[in-house]
């Protein structure tokens, strides 16, 4: 692969994670207020809310570790999306690998952790240490997943992973082939967005 | 002159410079050049050590009959850096101010120079020794040596010094047992000897002799169970002596476990010795106890509220990873065990340094008195986060590599519970890394804390060097893999063909320079889009709020104690405290035979003792 594609892929597989990020958003927030029997935001509102956010007039920082913990959230997630490959593209995922991949998406929670400690509110901290927790709680099931995901493929490269289940057709894909490890997987990762189930 | 005479020969000047000049203000600078000195030494040794040769010491003794000599190989030379740079930054710490403050508060700076010459030359005659007798002298020189820098401070610290020499001189007469086990049957006690007879010896003698040398080398190592004495001992000893030990000592343990385990006995071998009713070898064994004390101890760092012993406790739990990596027995296992040895002693100088860096300015390590010292300790500050990055293993600084080349070992070995139980370590490393930065530097400031200022450039200097280092180490990890590699073909292990980056393999490769690339790129453009919006207002550190209200300065918020209180409530009732029973057991059953043997020997007078046992001898003699 050139310098030049590798560049572009690598531009542009954040920006892909951009816009499938936003429509989840949405997705979820929809499927929330269909559930309620609301109507729910429209199409654009992801967008809108960050037009709003940036609009805003009084935005405060407690220092500078405040500041670079929302840079190292970014950052992170940022790093994270290039090592996880998209539909065409793969990026740097033969660099890294699932192990890596783990480790990475730690440092955006790194990040908000270290920046909400020097707002030096005592709730903000409470709110850490409960985040720490939960994170205990859900990784340990989602590093068996890995493990496991691992150790059936017999590689940690996504790139390699992908490509033995596209050659095994719909039965060769680890949903069906793992059936408990991928419940198992999404329950953690619902841990992990943080997100309530509805 | 061989260069390892050179190296020897001026570490022993340099200890007895600090015996004759210790006591003046700049005998710590003079240290620090010393050491740097060594270190030359060190390199100029390298390109042998690169070709795979030995460096051997000139002079040879002999003792009871028994040749004793020393030479330098690459696991030798891999450790010497390691304990050179730990002596050569700690007594940099000590050289200005920290030194200065610790004279005028009463401490002996004069025992601690000389403790720590004693302790870096010691060390470097034990990763020397070239036979069994010489290791065993090696072995006994440290323990006196860590015991006299663990007893500089008085009081606590000299309780922890006499529980730690009382342990120490338990396993060194197992290993002593070991050597005369070995000696009986090789007839020498020179390495070639022992690898030659091991192979003609029963199961149940490997079993033995394991069982004696391994617990003898636990103890130095702080292995479960007998890593009750490290924490205290470590903590409780001056700042740059804790440092030096949290970053090497210990390791001396891990040298000795390579030198007879792996290199003399074999991995091999532990595999063949079966535990009977179980389905596990010797060497799951060692797994199960490197992932246990792993476990155990990082949790029980989580529980401390002092900072300096949340540290050391962590000290010991990093040594597990070490072990593990280490009996896995693989090319990227066992590199990644012996890379963590290097990445760990990095991680744990700098905390050390910037936890004693907080001490020297606020007088105390309390995770409870303090709190927001970032402003007025930004240094000190960014050198405890690049620390604590390193110890939990996160990317882009060393430990995450040393780790991962571990879990992927675990991963190809196909061993979930010893990988289960390395991340439950690994994730509580960060919840307790967190609570310290958190507890020390984040949060509120304290109002007798307004006027700190950020500890002096003697202190700082070796933080800066070691963050440089933990990074670099980091992104380009193939500069001490390079060495590794070479360790492992000295001691016979699988060689890890590594990159610069990482390693390649067919199953998953790393390479940290493209990850760190990218994470930096995406810290980038994180800092494009949060400084592109602009309009931030800087609010003062002191002024905040919570819940609506107002806070002054005075009203003490931070919340620090008992931090992870959710998770204590779920967990607190495993902490049992089984070892400390178990050590309070064994010191009563030894009080109860020491009395019982003191009541015999004094109801009766000596001198029947004496009749009895001429007769039996002169029967003996006779018969």
């Amino acid at each position: 692969m050139s310098i030049q594609i590798l560049l572009m892929e690598l531009i542009l597989m954040p920006l892909v994670a951009f816009v499938v990020g936003l429509f989840m958003v949405l997705m979820l927030r929809r499927i929330g207020a269909k559930l309620q029997r609301r109507v729910g935001p429209p199409m654009m509102q992801p967008l809108y809310d960050i037009v709003k956010l940036y609009g805003k007039k009084t935005q405060i920082s407690h220092g500078w570790m405040h500041d670079i913990g929302i840079v190292m959230a970014v950052g992170g997630y940022v790093a994270a999306e290039t090592l996880l490959p998209v539909p065409g593209m793969d990026g740097i995922a033969d660099k890294g690998g699932l192990v890596t991949l783990v480790y990475v998406m730690m440092i955006p929670s790194l990040g908000l952790a270290l920046g909400v400690g020097q707002c030096a509110n005592p709730n903000g901290s409470i709110g850490i240490a409960r985040a720490l927790t939960a994170m205990l709680a859900y990784d340990v099931p989602f590093v068996i997943v890995v493990f496991g995901v691992a150790w059936y493929f017999g590689t940690t490269n996504l790139v390699d992973i992908i490509a033995i289940q596209q050659a095994g057709g719909v039965a060769g894909w680890g949903a069906i082939a793992m059936p408990l490890l991928a419940i198992a997987g999404l329950f953690a990762l619902q841990g992990h967005v943080r997100q309530a189930a509805f | 002159m061989t260069p390892l005479d050179e190296l020897l020969l001026f570490s022993g000047l340099t200890l007895v410079l600090m015996l004759l000049l210790g006591r003046f203000s700049y005998a710590g600078k003079v240290a620090t050049v010393f050491y740097g000195g060594q270190l030359l030494f060190l390199v100029k040794m390298a390109n042998r050590i690169v070709d795979g040769a030995t460096v051997p010491f000139s002079l040879q003794v002999e003792l009871f009959g028994q040749q004793m000599g020393w030479r330098f190989d690459a696991l030798s030379w891999f450790f010497a850096v390691i304990t050179l740079g730990a002596g050569l930054l700690s007594s940099w710490y000590a050289s200005g101010e920290w030194g200065e403050r610790f004279r005028r508060r009463g401490g002996n700076l004069w025992l601690l120079h000389v403790a720590l010459a004693a302790n870096v030359f010691s060390m470097l005659i034990l990763l020397g020794s070239g036979d069994l007798l010489a290791l065993f002298i090696g072995w006994e020189l440290v323990s006196w040596a860590s015991f006299l820098l663990m007893a500089v401070a008085g009081g606590r610290a000299v309780q922890a010094a006499m529980r730690y020499i009382t342990y120490a001189m338990s396993g060194a007469m197992a290993i002593l047992a070991g050597i005369v086990l070995l000696w009986s049957h090789a007839g020498g006690l020179q390495y070639g000897q022992i690898i030659d007879v091991i192979p003609q010896l029963s199961q149940a003698q490997v079993w033995l002799l394991v069982g004696l040398f391994g617990s003898g080398f636990a103890v130095k190592m702080g292995l479960l169970p007998f890593h009750l004495w490290q924490a205290a001992a470590y903590a409780e000893t001056p700042g740059p002596g804790a440092a030096f030990f949290g970053a090497i000592s210990a390791r001396m343990g891990l040298y000795a476990i390579i030198l007879v385990l792996v290199q003399l006995i074999g991995l091999a071998r532990l595999s063949e010795l079966t535990i009977p009713f179980t389905f596990l070898d010797m060497r799951d064994l060692w797994a199960w106890i490197a992932v246990l004390t792993i476990i155990l101890p990082t949790y029980t760092a989580l529980r401390q509220s002092d900072a300096r012993y949340l540290l050391a406790w962590h000290g010991i739990g990093q040594g597990g990873y070490m072990l593990l990596g280490l009996v896995m027995g693989d090319a990227l296992g066992s590199a990644g065990g012996l890379l963590h040895v290097f990445n760990y002693a990095t991680n744990q100088a700098v905390l050390f340094f910037a936890v004693f860096a907080v001490m020297f300015r606020t007088g105390t390590a309390d995770l409870n008195k303090l709190g927001g010292l970032i402003t007025r300790m930004p240094i000190s500050f960014f050198a405890m986060l690049v620390g604590i990055i390193g110890l939990a293993g996160l990317p882009p600084m060393n430990g995450f590599v040393s780790k991962w080349f571990v879990y992927r070992s675990l991963m190809i070995e196909g061993e979930p519970l010893l990988f289960l139980g390395a991340i439950i370590g690994t994730l509580g490393t960060i919840l307790s890394v967190y609570k310290l930065i958190h507890n020390t530097f984040l949060g509120q400031l304290r109002v007798e804390h307004v006027d700190v200022r950020e500890a002096p450039w003697s202190m700082v200097a070796p933080m800066i060097i070691l963050m440089l280092l933990i990074f670099a180490t980091g992104v380009a990890p193939g500069l001490v893999l390079d060495w590794v590699a070479l360790v492992q073909s000295a001691v016979g292990l699988p060689v890890v063909a590594n990159t610069l980056g990482g390693v390649e393999l067919a199953s998953g490769s790393l390479d940290m320079l493209w990850v760190v690339g990218v994470l930096f790129a995406g810290f980038g453009i994180g800092a494009l889009l949060f400084y592109s919006g602009g309009r931030t207002r800087q609010v003062h550190q002191l002024d905040n709020y919570a819940g609506g209200h107002f806070l002054t300065a005075e009203t003490r918020y931070h919340y620090s104690d008992n931090f992870y209180a959710g998770l204590m409530h779920l967990i607190r009732p495993w902490y049992r405290g089984s070892f400390l029973w178990l050590e309070s057991t064994l010191g009563s059953l030894l009080g109860i035979a020491a009395s019982l043997m003191q009541r015999l020997y004094g109801s009766l007078h000596p001198s029947i003792y004496l009749l009895v046992t001429v007769v039996v001898t002169l029967t003996w003699v006779l018969l």
